[in-house]
């Protein structure tokens, strides 16, 4: 063992000197492809989204609309507005005339398309091991309650004057959560959080953080 | 918390308490001053949707109210976050503010309105505020609560929390949530903006300033920072950043919070949101500066050490004023005399350090009208100081400064002081079980009349020179109204300020005719005139930040003395306003009972008298403290460590802690109940100690000392026990503390194989056997400390321990011990520190002390003195060198320079009381010389500075001894100085 | 071993070192300068000096990678995906390189996804 400590401290001190070439680990912000430049939007108008089954206690599209105005407004130059219109049914959704009869020739993009919102309450048993001794301290329950949200929005952008959807793409995010106060608002507010980001990405290509290595050799 | 600080820092008991948790002190060895439970509350509570309030008031109203904010306050945070709690909120109402210092949970000091904590989501809030104000407070700390929630996701995570995002996040969101700007925060925001000393971001996010600000800009310009970030990114995006903090409270997380919300670096972000303030103010820019119009007097920090003048008085001639202003050479608030002629400080008229009362009461609001008077005789000047449970007033004299009067009040939270033109009643405001009232109190008697006795909030009474007329504030909704009254009638009312915004600080002229005001009807607070004969409103200055206090002076009719807010603090000012008239108004008649505007809150709820229940028993317990750690190195190289783990009541009234430490390899263990519920506070204690010294071989077999190994030497004490501590405070300062315990001992050496095998034949005296003692001290403290340690005052402790005869085999003693220190504060940080310890245990088993080392003995080795009496005496004369200093390893100070000198003498048992030291100069390799004498010390030089926090000790020892202590003049110095290193705080 | 030759290996080894150390250590400046700068947000600068180094020795992979990166970082895909062609041209094996193509390609297959779902779905063949 001391024969080969100083070839070994020899082939350590080797190592050393060439450690200055290890490949650098970066995180880069890089852009997307932007479905659309945000600078060509010159009027957004929110119409709203379809819903098969609305939500009885909460008005899920309002919601929606609501959320959308407040992202895009800071983020657009030229100007944002909630549009709603009256679903004839789903097929509206593809109908050129009729997007075309809304917009009425004007120089806009609507943004619509279809929101499903679903929210139930589920139970399970814990599987805790050792039942907890009862004591001054705050006793668990064995059941555990859950509160789930799902939301699931198709995203369709329409020429207003040709009627001509320029984007569509879908999205869907779910929620369990452990407080079962969270009401269905606060839940599509942080669906839509999520929502939010990839569908800024992918209309505008956003940037986001992504590693890649540079080299020094 | 709502409020920063501005009184004295205090020691929590529990330190004291705790007995031997010494990780609890801020500062060890002391005793720590004692806050005092006055009385016990009999808590009740009552469950709202997302509330357990806790309370004690007999009025249902009180709780009316609390329960009407905090619902209101729940339903517009959980709106603007989109965030629900999980669990009800524990809200704790203490009806007054000086109730609430009693509370065993919130460390609470002056001027804190309401405090909110991480780890049972507590909120402690107490009524002495206007209800609008208590509206505020409450939205305030329930904000804190959610944003707890939100980043450490439920009751108690805090306590494994990594990191913290920075301090602006916090307050500026809580501020942002109440949806309002107070008068004050838009008062420093507006002075900063306009002087161009906005706060900049440093690379970690946190907000830092180069100028002095009134309080920590995290709560105006992080409320700022949040009205930026909606205006610019939308309201999502508090949420969004938020989501962003909380994930970002690791070491994975990669990048800085901005930069992952806003994409721009903490330099990029404070750049935009200057624009953002200077586009929000550009309207104030062409306004005055007060001192287009007039010159400062005074404290003008950093030209003198003097900062803030917290209002005024005028002498009768003009030419003098008296102002409360905080002394930044001292650490201290003063009541100062200055030149109304040139500004100069004449003198400062309260004494420096002293115990006669803890701290001036000033107020930050100039709404709340002046904290001190002059009396129209002008032989007295009145201020209000805090003393003991409540305030007094002191009434000293501006030619001596002696104390000429002390009128104790039962009243909370006193201000607004008037002397009547009589000089023989002074009028003030205060509040009474939670309302806020004018007072009258007799000088002659002491007794205090409530004038007003109604529901509105009162604030700054002015009496006419004719002593017929009183004008005072009245809060009316969201604003201050100004209102004129006969002082016989207090009833009738004319309310004088009818337009928009608030008119405060109301003074009237010389003659009467006029009255003064500030008016924030431009948005800022103006001087304003109002003649009470044509009803001409005149407006004399159009300010960018803020014009307080005006007075009259002597001489032209718009010669005014003024407050005003400058660059970052309130200044005296004196000059000519000609102003222009505003408007006349018609001054109407007085209406009785005239009603003003009352804030409501949002929501209102039914009370349910039949839900409130009361609080028995202890509840259930809460883990409240991550452990903390603490390390300290004595002089032979030993090192603590231990820890502690703390569980209370959700009112922290009842306290359990365990304890575990070790020092070498020995290992200590207690637990510890303590019940601080009431004035009398009792703790019981379990425990298990081994404590390690070096017997002195001297005293039993000389010959082992060439033999024997510093290891060897050691020996090793263990104590099993159980006592029961009682504390009760006399006053601040002083408190009785009395035990009872019982005790198991065992000692002997570490090794006593090692020590037989050198031929020790055993016969040391070591302490084996069982003991019940009982205890009684008496301790004080009013010795002020500074950042380095003790600066001014004194400390002692005396105490009698005697162990009860219960069987033969209990052990049986009886030790006095004592401890005195003084320190003499000769300013600018240097000081003489002097310290007398010492102990006697007479009885058939003696206990042993072990002293010497670090600070104590520092010719000696640690612990190595033993001793069955002993005493020890230290002189230190401790200066500054370096405040702080830029390294290498970072930032190191403050570094302080001491000269020392310390004497001990001791004995042990039945032995003389002299000492032994080995002599290689005299001894040969066949006689071993020993040199004795009656006592030894040392004395020597050195320096301390602060590293992270811990106090490190350079020191040069030389050794003195005396052959005969009758002869203290007469001593020897013993070889060459020696360097020393300890670390510890110094006594 | 012997002594004598463990002592001979040794002294080899170190004069080798010594030997081999100035250009270990000496990697290319403009390729070194050129991280530095873009870890302070500076690319077009980091571009810069990589086209340099490119220019001093047109074989360094390290410069064609790096460029990659750069040009990902602008949104120059179509020219980040040459880079990293040429980089892996000239040392195929490198991982770190075949990383950064593969997350490169993914990146942008990602947009044609979305470019791809920006028909209708009756029109999706």
């Amino acid at each position: 063992m001391r024969r080969n400590s100083a070839l070994l401290a020899v082939i350590a001190l080797g190592l050393a000197f060439c450690s200055g070439r290890a490949p650098v680990k970066v995180s880069v912000e890089i852009p997307g492809s932007a479905a659309i430049p945000r600078d060509t939007i010159q009027t957004l108008l929110l119409a709203g989204f379809y819903q098969e089954k609305p939500a009885q206690d909460f008005d899920v599209d309002a919601a929606l609309v609501r959320y959308l105005l407040d992202e895009f407004k800071p983020k657009i130059k030229g100007t944002v507005e909630a549009a709603p219109v009256s679903w004839p049914g789903p097929q509206a959704l593809s109908d050129k005339e009729f997007w075309k009869k809304i917009g009425a020739g004007r120089k806009a993009t609507f943004l619509t398309g279809k929101a499903e919102f679903v929210q139930e309450t589920r139970k399970a048993l814990l599987d805790s091991g050792a039942r907890d001794f009862d004591g001054p301290f705050k006793p668990r329950d064995p059941w555990t309650v859950r509160k789930f949200f799902s939301l699931q929005i198709e995203v369709v952008l329409i020429d207003a004057r040709t009627g001509e959807p320029v984007f569509r793409r879908n999205f869907q995010e779910t929620l369990n959560a452990e407080n079962i106060k969270q009401t269905a608002e606060f839940a599509v507010f942080d669906l839509m959080g999520r929502i939010k980001i990839k569908l800024l990405r992918s209309l505008f290509g956003s940037e986001r953080p992504l590693d890649r290595y540079l080299l020094i050799k | 918390m709502r409020r920063p600080r501005h009184g004295l820092p205090f020691f929590i008991l529990l330190a004291a308490l705790a007995g031997f948790a010494v990780g609890q002190m801020s500062y060890y060895p002391y005793y720590g001053k004692n806050k005092i439970n006055y009385e016990r509350f009999p808590w009740k509570t009552y469950a709202t949707d997302h509330f357990t309030v806790y309370f004690y008031a007999e009025d249902t109203r009180l709780l009316q109210y609390v329960v009407d904010t905090a619902e209101s306050a729940y339903k517009s945070v959980s709106t603007e976050l989109k965030h629900q709690l999980t669990e009800p909120v524990p809200l704790i109402f203490y009806t007054t503010f000086t109730d609430f210092e009693q509370s065993n949970i919130f460390p609470v000091s002056e001027g804190v309105l309401g405090v909110s904590e991480p780890i049972l989501f507590r909120i402690g809030i107490h009524g002495d505020m206007p209800i609008n104000e208590f509206q505020d407070t409450m939205t305030h700390e329930l904000a804190h609560i959610f944003q707890f929630d939100l980043l450490w996701g439920s009751q108690g995570g805090a306590l494994t929390a990594v990191s913290q995002p920075p301090g602006w996040t916090f307050e500026g969101l809580s501020e942002y949530a109440t949806g309002r700007w107070s008068s004050w925060s838009t008062l420093i925001l507006r002075d900063t903006v306009l002087n161009d000393r906005i706060p900049e971001f440093d690379e970690s996010g946190d907000l830092v300033t180069r100028y002095p600000l009134p309080r920590d800009p995290a709560y105006d310009f992080g409320h700022a920072i949040y009205e930026f970030i909606v205006d610019r990114y939308g309201p999502n995006a508090i949420r969004d950043f938020w989501q962003i903090l909380k994930s970002s409270g690791s070491f994975l997380a990669r990048r800085d919070p901005l930069i992952r919300a806003f994409h721009q670096t903490p330099r990029e972000f404070g750049q935009e949101f200057k624009k953002y303030l200077r586009a929000r103010f550009k309207d104030f820019f062409a306004r005055e500066n007060p001192e287009d119009y007039s010159v400062p007097l005074g404290p003008e920090f950093p030209i003198n050490p003097y900062y803030f003048a917290f209002s005024q008085a005028l002498s009768p001639s003009g030419e003098m004023v008296a102002t409360i202003t905080y002394n930044a050479l001292d650490n201290e608030m003063n009541v100062v005399l200055l030149s109304s002629k040139d500004g100069r400080i004449l003198k400062t008229i309260t004494k420096r350090y002293t115990s006669d009362y803890e701290y001036i009461k000033y107020e930050i609001d100039p709404s709340l009208g002046p904290s001190l008077a002059w009396s129209p005789d002008g032989d007295r000047i009145a201020f209000f100081a805090r003393d003991g449970r409540r305030h007094s007033l002191f009434i000293v004299s501006p030619l001596t400064g002696e104390t000429m009067k002390k009128i104790a009040l039962a009243l909370d939270q006193p201000t607004g002081l008037c002397f009547l033109p009589d000089g023989r009643t002074l009028l003030f405001t205060a509040f009474e079980k939670g309302i806020h009232d004018i007072f009258a109190l007799d000088l002659e008697t002491g007794a205090a009349r409530n004038l007003t006795n109604d529901e509105a909030f009162e604030k700054a009474p002015a009496i006419s020179p004719d002593g017929k007329i009183l004008v005072y504030s009245v809060r009316a909704g969201q604003d201050d109204k100004l209102v004129l009254s006969p002082l016989t009638d207090l009833k009738t009312r004319t309310v004088l300020s009818t337009g928009p915004g608030s008119a405060v600080c109301p003074s009237f002229s010389r003659d009467g005719r006029t009255l003064f005001y500030a008016g924030d009807a431009r948005g800022t607070y103006n001087i304003y005139s109002l003649s009470l004969e044509t009803g001409e409103v005149r407006r004399h200055t159009d300010v960018r930040t803020g014009n307080f206090f005006p007075t009259a002076l002597p001489g032209g009719p718009n010669d005014i003395l003024f407050s005003s807010f400058n660059k970052g603090s309130f200044q005296l000012f004196k000059g000519q306003a000609a102003g222009a008239v505003e408007t006349t108004i018609a001054i109407p008649a007085g209406e009785r009972d005239k009603p003003l505007e009352k804030f409501k809150p949002a929501l209102t709820f039914e009370l349910h008298k039949d839900k409130i229940e009361e609080r028995k028993g202890l509840g259930k317990l809460y883990v409240t403290a991550r452990p903390p750690v603490d390390a300290i190195i004595s002089t032979d190289g030993s090192i603590y460590g231990g820890s502690a783990i703390g569980f209370s009541d959700v009112l922290a009234n009842h306290q359990f802690s365990v304890l575990a430490y070790q020092v070498r390899e020995f290992r200590s263990y207690g637990f510890t109940y303590a019940n601080l519920s009431g004035r009398l506070q009792y703790a019981i204690n379990a425990f298990q100690y081994a404590i390690y010294y070096y017997p002195d071989l001297y005293y039993y077999e000389p010959s082992l000392w060439s033999r024997a190994t510093y290891n060897d030497a050691m020996a090793v004490r263990k104590i099993t026990g159980v006592t029961l501590a009682l504390f009760y405070p006399l006053d601040r300062y002083m408190r009785l503390e009395g035990g009872l315990g019982f005790y198991s001992y065992e000692e002997d050496f570490n090794d006593p194989y090692s020590m037989s095998s050198l031929g020790y034949q055993g016969g040391y005296g070591f302490i084996n056997g069982t003991m019940l003692m009982a205890s009684l001290s008496l301790t004080g403290e009013t010795t002020r400390f500074k950042p380095y340690g003790p600066a001014t005052g004194s400390t002692f402790r005396l105490s009698v321990s005697q162990s009860l005869p219960v069987a033969q085999n209990f052990l049986s003693n009886t030790t006095l011990e004592a401890d005195a220190r003084k320190y003499f504060y000769l300013g600018s940080d240097f000081l003489f520190a002097l310290r007398f310890q010492g102990a006697l245990c007479a009885g058939r088993d003696k206990l042993l002390s072990y002293y010497g080392g670090n600070n104590q003995v520092r010719s000696a080795y640690f612990y190595s003195i033993v001793a069955t009496e002993y005493w020890f005496a230290d002189a230190e004369f401790r200066f500054p060198l370096i405040g702080l200093a830029q390294t290498l390893i970072g930032t190191i100070g403050p570094i302080r320079g001491v000269v020392f000198f310390d004497i001990t003498r001791s004995k042990y048992g039945d032995f003389p009381a002299r000492f032994y030291r080995y002599d290689p100069a005299l001894s040969t390799a066949d006689s071993t010389v020993y040199v004795s004498g009656d006592a030894f010390g040392s004395f020597g030089a050195g320096f301390e500075m602060f590293l992270f926090g811990l106090p490190l000790h350079f020191e040069w020892v030389k050794r003195l001894e005396w052959t005969s202590i009758a002869k203290p003049f007469s001593f020897s110095r013993i070889g060459s100085y020696g360097l020393k290193f300890w670390i510890g705080f110094d006594f | 071993m012997s002594n004598k030759s463990t002592g001979a290996l040794v002294a080899a080894a170190l004069a080798a070192l010594l030997v081999a150390a100035p250009s270990c250590s000496r990697a290319p400046d403009q390729i070194r300068f050129g991280v530095w700068a873009s870890q302070n947000n500076l690319w077009d600068e980091a571009i810069f000096r990589w086209r340099k180094a490119l220019q001093a020795d047109p074989g360094s992979a390290a410069a064609h990678n790096n460029l990659g990166v750069a040009y990902e970082k602008k949104g120059l895909f179509e020219d980040a995906l040459r880079e990293y062609e040429a980089a892996l041209k000239i040392e195929s094996g490198n991982t770190f390189v075949k990383s950064n193509y593969q997350n490169c390609k993914e990146n942008i297959q990602a947009a044609d996804k979305d470019d791809e779902k920006k028909k209708a779905p009756h029109e999706k063949k």
